[in-house]
């Protein structure tokens, strides 16, 4: 039996709509199967509470006198975009203090702001006969400001991926700090509990919806920006980073418990940003989708060491075993932990429920629809190893240096590299076999160079440049993933490319 | 609540299987949390032999404190996300049924992991 928007709005009204949270719904269709949860039920809340980086505020500070255009402007040392007209001002969640860096930022100043806290306004401009006035400073707090609006391009993003470290040395990410050797796996979603999880194929999520929002009532307002609905999907949900949202709402309405700074070390300042959509259960296909459970929601888990926009897939497990603490990697145990807190997102729920079952929050039809797009990466030119790299000359690790020598002058190289039935063993250099007949050594045992630092063909010649000059060698052997030697890649290589271009 | 002691080897307590003497003399099962190359250790020693085991070490030119600082936690500053809980090597950290941070002073060695992994900044070094 089907049910409308205004069917469940005028119950909501009369104050005996049934709102289940997302949690709760699992346990209730578990009970009582789809049916009559299709039948009982009519909204079920959703909530996240997570990192969200493409985030921010809209602000309006009225005019000063005599006026002024603001050319540049800073919140408490961090500026914020003034590309508009003379007022106006959008501080990035994201943007750094001039002054204290990565410990506070532009998610700060909002903090502080929705706080009721001071903030120092500093700004500069080149003075026009409309707006004289060359610069300013003065402090501000939320209620002396015009408009105030936190409008977040990027938020709640339907799944996402999770982070390990194959490296041998501790990486500082956005998805934290990820131990070496597979010493920890982090992830970031409230999965069963997070909204696009709930309605994967937008059936009632769309343009206009209201919503909680950083606790007030917000509004989706578009697709997120890199909005993809052409991720391959399990039960219904895409494995890995799909769809986002949009949104806006008013931020002198927010509450602070529902926004909070932070800070991740190596990597920047973020703002945490809590999210709830409610999803009308308008018929049982709906009702099915928002039973979901964690053990139903698939993610990969990326090797975060690898510095690419395609990092390589370590493992594909569900939430269920995320949520446990514990996931396997290569025979061993790998402690877990989620950057998003679930207890704030279970907050974000039981909130907007109780919005609604108060009667405070009506339920909205979207304006528009959704429209499927793809992820599209940027268009730049990217030059990768494989390209370039030349044939190796290889000996076997039986060979003497006189054999060494020959071949050292005879192909003009400056490397050989040694295997061992077609795998690399290691390597030796012109210099090498110099060093070895001045101190009488004849065996390439005694004097070739062993645990080599190699190249992949899939990496990006600026990777692979870097790698040369931080460990100060000239050539790379180009291996694959079972060290089985391809080519070999040289700064000469290299610069020689370069120069073509 | 066993205690934690923190142990320094210099002067005459170097050069000597110090810690093996004491294990096979006392019998004490001592749980060694964590040793650097400056000759700094930190031990738990059982209740029942703490006073052979400390009596020992002193004997034998061991300077021993006892440790009772741990990482400050502001919970205040706390959203409960969890993420120190991956990197903690002890289980000091950990979220209950409810999802709320739990920490375990007792457990926490001082090693720092979890301090700039904080993305609320709650949680910091003793101040001594």
């Amino acid at each position: 039996m089907a049910k409308t928007y205004e069917e469940i709005n005028q119950r909501i009204h009369r104050g005996d709509a049934v709102i289940l949270t997302a949690e709760e719904m699992i346990e209730y269709v578990r009970k009582n199967g789809v049916k009559k949860a299709a039948k009982e039920i009519d909204v079920v809340t959703t909530g996240t509470f997570g990192a969200m980086c493409s985030s921010g505020a809209w602000l309006n500070f009225g005019h000063a006198e005599p006026p002024i255009k603001f050319q540049r402007v800073w919140l408490n040392d961090v500026e914020a975009y003034t590309g508009v007209a003379a007022v106006d001002a959008y501080i990035g969640a994201a943007q750094l203090s001039e002054t204290e860096g990565f410990e506070y930022g532009g998610a700060h100043v909002i903090e502080d702001l929705i706080r009721g806290e001071e903030v120092e306004l500093r700004a500069t401009s080149y003075g026009t006969d409309c707006y004289p006035r060359k610069k300013i400073k003065t402090q501000v707090t939320l209620e002396d400001l015009n408009q105030a609006w936190l409008l977040n391009p990027r938020n709640s993003y339907q799944n996402y991926t999770a982070a390990t470290n194959s490296s041998d040395k501790t990486i500082y990410t956005y998805m934290g700090k990820l131990l070496p050797n597979y010493g920890n796996v982090t992830y970031t979603t409230a999965s069963q509990l997070s909204p696009l999880n709930n309605d994967p194929y937008f059936e009632t999520i769309g343009i206009g919806t209201r919503i909680f929002l950083a606790g007030t009532h917000g509004y989706i307002i578009g697709e997120g920006t890199q909005f993809n609905t052409e991720v391959p999907r399990k039960n219904g949900v895409p494995v890995g980073a799909g769809a986002t949202l949009s949104v806006r709402a008013n931020l002198k309405e927010a509450d602070p418990n529902f926004l909070k700074a932070a800070t991740f070390t190596g990597y920047g300042v973020t703002l945490f940003v809590g999210l709830g959509v409610p999803i009308p259960i308008l018929n049982e296909k709906i009702a099915e989708r928002t039973a979901i459970s964690d053990a139903d929601i698939y993610t990969h888990i990326l090797d975060y060491s690898v510095p690419s926009r395609s990092r390589p897939v370590v493992k594909t497990v569900n939430y269920a075993d995320l949520r446990s603490g514990r996931v396997e990697i290569n025979g061993e145990e790998v402690r877990t932990s989620s950057v998003a807190p679930l207890k704030k997102a279970r907050e974000v729920a039981e909130t907007l429920k109780k919005w609604i079952e108060e009667g405070q929050f009506e339920i909205t039809r979207p304006l528009e629809a959704f429209k499927p797009a793809e992820l599209r990466p940027m268009r730049h030119n990217v030059h990768y190893v494989g390209d370039v790299m030349e044939k190796a000359v290889i000996v076997e690790e039986d060979a003497d240096i006189e054999e060494i020598s020959q071949l050292l002058i005879n192909k003009n190289v400056n490397h050989i590299l040694i295997s061992r039935e077609g795998r690399l063993e290691g390597i030796v250099t012109s210099w090498d076999v110099a060093k070895a007949v001045a101190s009488g050594k004849k065996r390439l045992r005694d004097f070739e160079v062993r645990g080599v630092i190699t190249a992949k063909p899939t990496e990006t010649l600026g990777i692979v440049a870097e790698r040369m000059r931080k460990n100060g060698i000239s050539a790379l052997p180009v291996v694959d993933n079972h060290n089985k030697i391809l080519g070999i890649i040289t700064a000469e290589n290299i610069a020689r490319f370069i120069d073509i271009k | 609540m066993t205690k934690k002691y923190l142990l320094k080897f210099g002067g005459r307590a170097l050069g000597k299987p110090v810690l093996a003497d004491c294990v096979l003399k006392t019998k004490a099962r001592i749980n060694i949390l964590k040793a650097d190359a400056e000759g700094n250790m930190l031990v738990k020693i059982p209740k029942s032999s703490e006073e052979k085991v400390l009596r020992f070490l002193r004997d034998e030119g061991v300077d021993v404190t006892e440790q009772k600082n741990v990482v400050e936690y502001d919970r205040e500053r706390c959203i409960d996300c969890g993420l120190c809980t991956s990197l903690c090597p002890t289980g000091a950290f950990s979220l209950d049924a409810e999802s709320t941070l739990v920490y375990n002073e007792d457990k926490c060695v001082l090693c720092g992991l979890c301090i700039d992994a904080c993305p609320r900044r709650a949680l910091s070094k003793p101040k001594f």
